[in-house]
């Protein structure tokens, strides 16, 4: 090192002055660094260079270049002479012989460190004694070939050398011996026996013994550990799909998709309506010969299709009875989710082009102008399928075309409709057919305008019937497309809403908008903060029961139904319905002779027959007058306000007010001021000539409202609830100790100045080197080029010349050939 | 029959550019001697119930001015030696009153036209003193007669706004209109006219049906324009009791009389707070009512007793109002608070007390004894569970410090919200930007502007330069519908308590 440390110096030295560079400082300021005096910038190039050279200069010549051939032979390269060669690879392959053998070698590991196995502190061979006895102690017992050692000896060697003791014995007979043996044998096996049954005692009065002192000890100890839990419906759950996972995972079904479903069932319909048709057919043309599988077929599918019906109905009645039908409803809630998220998609461009402003009527003189044309083909079709059967219900359905052939097809089938519209619907699931969905939206349309009609008519059993279907069936059908069912429900309430501003304003509640109303709350939740469909509903509703004319008890128990439908809209979500309550005050005044306040909606009677209409003046006592009311007449007829009618409307309005009473309880501060006013009112309400019931529902309803009104006297001042204002962040002063103001002050922020700056240093010392190395390999290629030119100019300039002379040559011999040709031809 | 009635009233628009044109060169009747004109024998005129017929036979306006250019209008007096009207223009007069009171209903498009020359007011002036004879002995039960004469005195206008072309210089030169005296105090005279026929109006014995109609009118036109316009009080307690909105109506008149005439009306308050109840707002005349009864509050001067009493009353009458009545009286009464900081107690106190009931007194008539001002807003947290968005939103004033300024809520009827709510968009058009207007709408209570026009709104957004969105994203919203199977059309939802069976097919 030191050699070359001179060596380094005396080359410093030998530089050439004339290629050193002087910095030379104009100002000296004390304090600072100062950089080098002076350099020598050729000699640093140079040595940059070479450095390079070896580094980045390796690279780019192996720039594109796979692989290298590496010699490994053993002293080739160094010039050793053949003995030495060898004698290097022979020591080579011993060490590579030792290596292999002594991988395995465990001896050897030993000398140099003792490795024992412990268990607890002792080496695992001590404890092997132990484990040997305590393991092997029935075995020796139980199997006959096992036996000890030294019977072995005796009886398998018999000879050998013999001692003295043996000498004497040998004069035993050997059936004695024998005996002997076995006698000892025997004996050594009890004692074992004994030791284990003792061993086994004592453990066992030990645990017993333990156990007492635990039970006496466990009510002063804490619970440690896990706790036994006591199990409960998961934890049951769990245990059994742990040990019975086999039983449950036995390859049934798998758990089809929404799409493979309905494919199934639609298949399964097929192949009913086939079985039927062939069926029909036969009994048809007696001739044609029919197996008895398909009829028992057409008839099983029928019945299960009922049964499964059935069990659907039950599931859902059960849902509805406890409410507990968590996966049930999980299960649709999710299929509705995506079924709403593909429509909402493909929709996407129909809702752009059409406006809102639309009516049922319009909608459905839309979908009849798109289906007049194909009208005429379809009738035929009608026909030819109606002449062959007659007698039972088809399995598959084609959609009809238009409302007239709905309402036909269902007057058809008039007995079994809800087989009809399920077929229907599992007919034409979306997934099945392009353009499915569009009939199912005209679907939807259908029955909304069925519901409507129904809703128009007559009030009967069999209407009600038929509309609770079409509800049902609109819900199933508003999976596919929500938005279109949402569309169509809407255009049905403008349409109410539209007839009552035009003519019948003051006209009281037809059943066809109480069912909508109602209608409404089945199929979307009404309880949201705001819904499309339910918000204008809800200003239907309110209109209709403020601004109807009420001039008679009909009308009045027609209105009450209506508020009855609103009170069904906000019983869950206990929203206040002002309109409602002042219906309901201005309704109770009805029943009061001498008023202790003006009605509060329009509407009400004010001259004096007609405003004491539920004042119940004479005595009935005829049972007739707890009948429930008869809706279809209320609806239908114009009645006669007879003091039954009076009666029964008067319990409807106390069994309203009631509702209203449970469903504001938790209005603290308002409650009274709500309900002060009912309770003077019924109290002034005459209950001499009411029915006994009546009666008794006046005082339950006047008790529990004083009650409510008596424990929310306390009101307590409206006062703002003040939020805290956020301080503004105080800093702590920092103080300095060693404060000197010569020195540039050290502060959190300094280091991060260094390190930034140290940084740019870096990064700016990194750029300049990155530069000359694109330099340098700049540099590289345009010599490596201009070599390659040089190379090929010289080697065309060869061929050039080489080309020249011969062709010089060429041309002589050409010359003197001519020469000689004249020569000759002269 | 609309048409006609337009191509009459074009007609008469002509009519009276031609009348116009005659007046202007005033020189063509000077050529007749002036004195021949009051000297010559009458020509034959029609009688009164003729001239009436006439009136109802006549369609356009010339036919008319034909007649009355062939008349004699104006005679010499024997005696005075003034100028008189003649008997002819005497059952002229008498004839437009019988035709104006007659049994049969004149259209509207018609009386104007015939105001464009009846109206004039040299001949309104002999109109009206027939006209208010006429008047005193009209019975209640003509109700034709009451609108055709209030739809005509509707198109006489007062001197003050528009004096009127005389109509008698287009058929004579000498009238008493044309003497120097009358000249000088026309004006003067023409109110005079103005006034005693309104004066007769209103003292007679109007029909039930016009007052709704007279009311707001003579509000808005007339008092201003009398001489007395405290006269017209005794009309208007008159027309006081008859029920809660002409009340309302007739003070919102003696209102305008306090105001704006110095009239003395003592407990003029305590009226108007017994007027407030919640039937009014049922009324299909609320927008005028809520406008009344947002000009009676509207002075900062109104003691803090009439305040509160009037912020419980009205809180009280949101309790049983309908939807689109709602919206206003919460402006109102927010407004109130904000105008009138004294009474910022009910809706906020520092030391909340406890109190047993409510300390204010709905049925209490004096304003005094209301104890409003120990009572707080709780009203407001019922309306707060309000099923309508909006006006929940509204209620929640009371959770907020108040605003500094007032705002003004427009009055929507409840098909303009019911519209509003169809056309909100839903399932995903422009879902979030809609929630997001929606939000401001509710929160940042500016709707002095905003809450009426959402739809100017819209494009000041769009031109907001480089912070605008570039491009709106769509985000579907899903329309929520029932996860559960609906029950029957009939059947209750609701958990009943122990209601019995009512109900039946």
């Amino acid at each position: 090192m030191g050699i070359s440390a001179k060596k380094n110096a005396q080359k410093q030295k030998k530089i050439n002055p004339f290629e050193l560079k002087f910095n030379k400082s104009k100002h000296d300021i004390l304090g600072r660094k100062k950089g080098a005096q002076v350099g020598a910038p050729t000699a640093s190039r140079k040595r940059a260079h070479e450095q390079r050279e070896k580094t980045l200069g390796v690279e780019f010549d192996r720039k594109n270049k796979i692989s290298k051939i590496v010699d490994k032979r053993l002293g080739e390269r160094e010039d050793k002479t053949e003995e030495e060669k060898g004698a290097m690879r022979f020591t080579e392959e011993r060490v590579k012989n030792y290596k292999r053998a002594s991988k395995f070698n465990l001896a050897d590991d030993q000398d140099e460190e003792e490795v024992t196995l412990t268990h607890k502190g002792k080496s695992l061979s001590d404890i092997e004694k132990y484990d040997k006895s305590m393991i092997s102690d029935s075995d020796d017992d139980e199997e006959p070939g096992n036996l000890g050692s030294q019977m072995v000896r005796i009886a398998h060697f018999g000879g050998g050398e013999k001692t003295a003791e043996e000498m004497v014995k040998e004069k035993i007979s050997r059936e004695d011996m024998i005996s002997n043996l076995i006698a000892k044998t025997k004996l050594a096996r009890h004692e074992k026996q004994q030791q284990k049954d003792e061993l086994e005692l004592m453990t066992e009065s030990l645990d017993s013994k333990y156990a007492a002192l635990m039970a006496k000890m466990k009510a002063s100890f804490r619970p440690t550990g896990r706790q036994q839990l006591e199990k409960d419906d998961y934890d049951r759950l769990a245990i059994t799909l742990k040990t019975e996972a086999d039983a449950r995972a036995t390859p049934a079904d798998r758990k089809l998709s929404e799409e493979e479903e309905a494919l199934k069932e639609k298949e399964r319909l097929d192949s009913l309506e086939a079985a039927r048709i062939s069926k029909s057919n036969a009994s048809l043309n007696s001739r044609s010969h029919v197996s008895a599988d398909a009829d028992v077929d057409v008839d099983a599918g029928a019945k299960a299709d009922s049964r499964k019906l059935k069990a659907k109905n039950a599931r859902f009645e059960v849902k509805f009875d406890d409410d507990g039908g968590l996966i049930d409803g999980d299960v649709e809630r999710s299929r509705i989710l995506k079924t709403s998220g593909d429509s909402d998609e493909e929709e996407d461009d129909d809702d752009d082009v059409d406006d809102e402003e639309e009516d049922l009527d319009d909608l459905m003189e839309d979908e009849e102008e798109l289906e007049d044309s194909e009208d005429e083909e379809e009738e035929e079709k009608v026909k030819k399928s109606e002449k062959s059967l007659e007698t039972d219900l088809p399995f598959v359905f084609e959609m009809p075309k238009n409302y007239k052939k709905f309402c036909a097809l269902l007057e058809k089938h008039s007995e079994s409709m809800d087989l009809v519209l399920e077929r229907l619907v599992k007919c034409h699931h979306p997934s099945l057919k392009e353009g499915n969905k569009k009939r199912l939206n005209k679907m939807f349309l259908m029955v909304l305008r069925w519901f409507d009609d129904m809703a128009k008519e007559e009030v009967t059993m069999q209407s009600v019937k038929e509309m609770n279907l079409a509800q049902a069936t609109m819900f199933s059908l508003m999976k596919f497309d929500i938005q279109y069912g949402v569309r169509c429900v809407r255009a049905l309430i403008r349409q109410h809403w539209k007839g009552r501003q035009e003519k019948n304003a003051k006209s009281p509640a037809s059943f066809g908008l109480i069912s909508a109303i109602r209608l409404v709350s089945g199929l979307f939740p009404v309880a949201e903060q705001w819904h499309p469909v339910v918000v204008p509903a809800f200003f239907l509703a309110t209109e209709a029961l403020c601004s109807a004319k009420i001039p008679n008890l009909g009308v009045l128990a027609r209105q009450i139904q209506l508020a009855n439908a609103i009170v069904e809209y906000v019983a869950e979500s206990k929203r206040y319905v002002p309109e409602l309550v002042a219906f309901a005050r201005s309704a109770l005044l009805l029943a009061v002779t001498d008023k202790p306040e003006k009605f509060s909606t329009n509407g009400f009677p004010i001259s004096v027959p007609h405003s004491e209409m539920l004042c119940v003046k004479e005595k009935i006592s005829d049972p007739v007058a707890l009948q429930p009311i008869s809706l279809g007449s209320i609806f239908n007829e114009t009645l006669p306000d007879s003091p039954s009618l009076k009666i029964t409307v008067l319990r409807a309005l106390l069994s309203l007010i009631q509702h209203l009473r449970v469903m504001y309880t938790g209005q603290n501060e308002t409650y009274n001021i709500v309900f002060e006013p009912f309770l003077k009112t019924l109290n002034a309400i005459q209950t001499e000539n009411l029915p006994k019931e009546v009666q008794e529902e006046l005082e339950t309803l006047i008790a529990s409202m004083k009650a409510e009104i008596g424990a929310k006297r306390r009101l307590v001042h409206l006062s703002l609830v003040k939020t805290e204002k956020s301080m503004l962040k105080m800093l702590e002063p920092r103080f300095e100790w060693d404060f000197d103001p010569e020195r540039p002050h050290k502060g959190p922020k300094d280091d991060k100045k260094k390190l930034v700056k140290n940084l740019r240093n870096e990064q700016r010392g990194a750029i300049k080197e990155l530069r000359k190395d694109t330099a340098f390999l700049a540099r590289k290629q345009m010599t490596s080029v201009k070599s390659k030119d040089r190379a090929r100019i010289a080697a065309t300039k060869r061929v050039m010349g080489g080309l020249m002379q011969q062709q010089g040559e060429w041309n002589k011999e050409k010359r003197t050939a001519d020469v000689e040709k004249k020569k000759t031809k002269k | 029959m609309d048409d006609d009635l337009d191509q009459y009233f074009h007609s008469n628009e002509k009519e009276e550019d031609n009348h116009s044109e005659s007046d202007s060169d005033e020189e063509a009747p000077d050529n007749i001697d002036a004195n021949y004109e009051l000297e010559r024998a009458e020509p034959p005129y029609k009688l009164s119930a003729d001239f009436a017929k006439f009136l109802h036979a006549s369609e356009y306006p010339e036919d008319i001015t034909k007649y009355l250019k062939s008349l004699k209008l104006f005679e010499k007096d024997a005696k005075t030696a003034d100028i008189v009207p003649t008997k002819s223009l005497k059952s002229v007069v008498s004839g437009f009153v019988h035709y104006l009171l007659g049994v049969k209903r004149i259209q509207k498009p018609v009386l104007r036209g015939i105001a464009k020359i009846f109206g004039r007011y040299d001949i309104y002036h002999y109109i009206s003193q027939e006209l208010v004879k006429a008047i005193n002995n009209l019975k209640e039960s003509r109700t034709s007669a009451w609108f055709n004469l209030f739809n005509f005195l509707q198109f006489v206008p007062h001197p003050m706004d528009r004096v009127t072309k005389p109509l008698f210089r287009q058929f004579c030169i000498r009238t008493p209109f044309t003497e120097k005296a009358t000249k000088k105090k026309k004006l003067v005279w023409i109110s005079t006219d103005f006034d005693s026929v309104w004066m007769a109006l209103m003292n007679g014995q109007i029909s039930e049906k016009i007052t709704l109609k007279l009311i707001p009118y003579i509000t808005q036109n007339v008092i201003s324009r009398l001489k007395t316009p405290f006269k017209s009080a005794d009309f208007f307690f008159k027309m006081f009791d008859k029920s809660d909105y002409h009340g309302i109506l007739s003070l919102g008149a003696i209102f305008r009389l306090i105001s704006e005439h110095n009239f003395e009306y003592p407990k003029f308050y305590d009226k108007v707070y017994s007027l407030t109840n919640p039937s009014l707002l049922y009324m299909s005349q609320k927008e005028a009512i809520l406008t009344l009864l947002d000009s009676f509050l509207s002075s900062t001067h109104i003691p803090t007793y009439i305040v509160g009493s009037f912020l419980k009353r009205l809180s009280r009458c949101l309790l049983l109002a309908p939807i689109d009545a709602q919206e206003p009286i919460l402006g109102l009464i927010r407004n109130l608070v904000i105008r009138h900081p004294n009474c910022s107690d009910v809706v906020h106190r520092e030391q909340p007390q406890t109190v047993y009931d409510d300390p204010f007194d709905n049925t209490e008539t004096d304003l005094h004894k209301t104890k409003a001002m120990e009572s707080s807003l709780w009203e407001m947290k019922l309306l707060q569970c309000h099923w309508n968005q909006s006006v929940r939103k509204r209620a929640h004033f009371i959770d907020k410090s108040l605003q500094k300024v007032e705002s003004y809520v427009r009055f929507r009827c409840s098909d303009e919200l019911f519209s509003v709510n169809m056309a909100k968009s839903f399932g995903g058009e422009d879902g979030e930007a809609e929630k997001y207007r929606k939000l401001q709408d509710g929160d940042d209570d500016d709707e002095g502007v905003g809450r009426g026009a959402p739809e100017a709104k819209k494009p000041r957004r769009k031109g907001f330069g480089k912070f605008a969105p570039k491009h709106e994203e769509k985000i579907v919203r899903a329309v929520g519908i029932n996860s559960e199977v609906p029950r029957g059309i009939l059947e209750r939802n609701v958990a009943v308590v122990d209601a019995p069976k009512l109900w039946r097919i």
